[in-house]
């Protein structure tokens, strides 16, 4: 004889097929609405991109959580959402940030963000997420996340370095431009059907073309790493927002909002010196565009503060 | 997630429309989302608020007597695990979707996501007696039909 607290709560179903595209539907709906009430705040730095990257950037994070074991009272097999076809989202799963990793410079449209897959994703299977890509990351795929310490392993081709390796964490969904939505495919079975973008373009990138061995610039991508949370309590540990690996970067903007979407603090060249002054506790934005060789990234995320 | 909606809704389709709804609350409030539990325990939080804003929107509330006499208290210190039962899943949500709305609601509530009867009359507007006599009535009406069942295996 089992409770019936126990009995419901372990209660599994599955939803039938159409749910998916009215779920799809809704959040589409949703994300306009986003956009559409952050088109209209005040805040400068607050796009509309912002509000609809994000809900469907974790959406892929909260697919992966879903499907994990820690479901009380269902099991869900998701899909992995359509993120933004205009950006690269690359998800963790843990909660602590979400990175949004915008190509910006444009001679590198295609070789930095496969480098970033190859430097960054070691594809860590935790929920048995088979994900197929066509990219040669076969050495990548056994190293760990923060030390792609030899170019040449990385990446079959001469490549430009990957100014940026997002902080240690499991990274879990696929970083892609566009998985494709199918109704019936569970989350392990995201295929990305994009032809290997390496391969695709090295016969005919200028750049590449040009490249002579050695004018490959041979020296490991810098590492940036964003905590998600520092106490400014005069304890002298962890009292002001450190980015490690800032040193590294020529240019070094960031921007720190509140979670009403006001700037309570702004460097064109931070020295992680921020204590967050006149910050009460919370949970505060940042936004981090830095560069280095040329190369430029943006980096958003939320760190909190705690001063007890 | 579906799963915990099926027990506020009585069908499947209506489950779908909360779980939908409900995810598409997540998303717009995940920045707001301060951490303090884990993720899918908030998640199963939004759920259940979909679920009571869905019941408010269409109240066919049989509440008509507010029940101003704290009646019969023995029963409403219940949480559920003092039903025991030898039915599958299944059948035990069928009888939980069988019940009248607003029994199921208080119910759910207070059985499986074990909000106080106090929270439960602040979230649904009404006198906390009025709700502690309801989920007596649906807790012995569960009970009875549960034996039923029982007997009829």
């Amino acid at each position: 004889m089992k409770n019936i607290k126990d009995i419901l709560s372990a209660y599994e179903v599955e939803p039938s097929a159409g749910c998916w595209d009215k779920l799809s539907q809704r959040l589409d709906a949703a994300a306009a609405q986003a956009s559409a009430d952050t088109s209209s705040s005040s805040a400068a730095g607050t796009s509309a991109g912002k509000g609809a990257a994000l809900l469907h950037s974790v959406g892929a994070k909260i697919a992966a959580t879903i499907t994990g074991a820690l479901i009380v009272g269902g099991v869900v097999t998701f899909v992995v959402l359509r993120p933004n076809s205009a950006e690269t989202a690359q998800t963790d799963n843990t909660p602590s940030t979400t990175m949004t990793v915008a190509d910006t410079s444009e001679e590198n449209n295609a070789i930095p963000s496969t480098s970033n897959i190859g430097n960054t994703e070691p594809v860590v299977n935790k929920e048995k997420t088979d994900v197929q890509t066509n990219m040669p990351t076969s050495a990548a795929d056994a190293e760990p996340v923060s030390t792609p310490d030899a170019p040449s392993t990385t990446t079959p081709a001469p490549s430009h370095p990957t100014p940026t390796t997002i902080t240690a964490q499991p990274v879990l969904a696929p970083q892609a431009a566009k998985p494709s939505l199918s109704t019936n495919t569970t989350l392990g079975q995201v295929s990305l059907n994009q032809p290997s973008v390496l391969s695709q373009n090295m016969q005919d990138d200028p750049v590449l073309q040009n490249l002579s061995e050695d004018a490959i610039d041979w020296t490991p991508p810098t590492k940036v790493e964003i905590p998600n949370v520092f106490t400014p309590n005069g304890d002298g540990i962890n009292d002001r927002f450190v980015i490690k690996g800032i040193e590294n970067c020529e240019k070094r903007q960031l921007e720190m909002r509140n979670q009403a979407g006001n700037i309570v603090f702004q460097s064109s060249r931070y020295e992680n010196d921020w204590a967050g002054d006149n910050c009460p506790d919370g949970t505060y934005r940042y936004r981090f565009i830095f560069s280095n060789r040329n190369i430029s990234q943006t980096l958003t995320g939320t760190v909190t503060i705690l001063r007890k | 997630m579906l799963g915990v909606c099926c027990r506020y809704a009585p069908t499947k389709e209506e489950a779908e429309d909360i779980m939908i709804e409900g995810f598409a609350s997540v998303f717009s409030s995940l920045s707001s989302f301060r951490h303090e539990s884990s993720l899918p325990v908030w998640i199963r939080g939004i759920m259940v608020k979909t679920a009571i804003n869905t019941f408010r929107a269409h109240k066919k509330f049989l509440l008509h007597d507010e029940i101003t006499e704290a009646q019969n208290i023995q029963a409403s210190t219940s949480t559920g695990s003092d039903i025991l039962t030898k039915l599958e899943a299944q059948q035990v949500l069928a009888l939980v979707q069988e019940m009248p709305e607003d029994w199921r609601i208080i119910f759910n509530l207070r059985i499986m996501e074990e909000y106080s009867f106090k929270e439960i009359a602040e979230e649904l507007g009404r006198n906390e007696n009025t709700i502690r006599v309801y989920f007596q009535r649906a807790r012995a009406w569960l009970l009875n039909k549960i034996n039923e069942q029982e007997q009829l295996r």
